[in-house]
């Protein structure tokens, strides 16, 4: 028995990790909360910043475009591209007046 | 008292572990408890009454209870990791060593590891479970002669 007693003692029990430091301990509820905060704030404020704005749409009248084009001709063809978007169809929509008609069998 | 619990952790610790280790089955879990055991002490949670040893080993056996019960059986029996590392530093000696003691009956397991890596007297130990002392004895000799039979250190 005295010699499995000593081989026994051969075998040290392991060194156990660091307590975890009690202020961190305490502290670790509250730190991820803000942590987390932190990061939902800094996606949202990313989020609306690189939203795209719309932009105003000209009046669409002829006087309006004409005086565009007078006072500002370099401007009236960003305009005109900007008007056709709300003003026109759609061509690249699936169910727009590009769509491609069904072949039949 | 921060550095006196602190000394006290250096000393004890690594006995403390083996034994919430022996009682877990779960190395992860053991140190989880130790950890809980100390904190509760540097929070003034806990005081220590009497001799520091018996207190620690007392509380590691209460909190390991515990967690035992709010623990599945599943969880409660996951093997992992060494807790026990021999001389020659084989893990393979280590495991071994670990599976036989998983193989003695739990009574038997606690009194081994609480006399032999714990240090503890028979007076000592019974005190941490709450038995008699001749208890204590018997259960720690039918323990060593289960060992010798099932284990080939």
């Amino acid at each position: 028995m005295d010699d499995l007693e000593a081989k026994l003692r051969e075998f040290r029990p392991r060194r156990p990790a660091t307590i975890p430091d009690e202020r961190l301990q305490l502290l670790r509820g509250p730190i991820w909360v803000a942590a987390v905060a932190a990061i939902a704030a800094v996606m949202l404020i990313a989020s609306w910043i690189e939203r795209p704005r719309p932009q105003p749409a000209p009046a669409a009248t002829l006087g309006a475009l004409t005086a565009l084009a007078l006072e500002s001709p370099d401007q009236l063809d960003a305009a005109l591209t900007r008007m056709s978007g709300t003003l026109l169809p759609d061509v690249h929509d699936a169910l727009g007046p590009a769509r491609q008609p069904k072949e039949s069998q | 008292m921060d550095r006196d619990v602190r000394q006290l952790y250096e000393l004890h610790g690594p006995a403390l572990l083996a034994y919430a280790s022996a009682l877990l089955r779960d190395p992860s879990a053991a140190e989880d408890v130790l950890h809980q055991v100390f904190l509760n002490v540097l929070r003034g949670r806990a005081s220590i009454n009497g001799a520091p040893a018996a207190y620690l080993f007392r509380a590691v056996r209460n909190t390991a209870l515990n967690h035992v019960r709010g623990t599945s059986r599943e969880v409660e029996l996951a093997d992992g990791g060494v807790w026990l590392e021999s001389s020659d530093g084989s893990k393979e000696t280590s495991i071994a060593l670990q599976s036989a003691l998983k193989r003695l009956p739990e009574e038997q397991r606690e009194m081994v590891v609480l006399k032999i890596w714990g240090e503890l007297t028979f007076e000592e130990a019974a005190a941490v479970i709450g038995i008699p002392a001749n208890t204590a004895a018997s259960r720690y000799r039918y323990g060593l002669a289960k060992l010798k039979e099932i284990w080939h250190g």
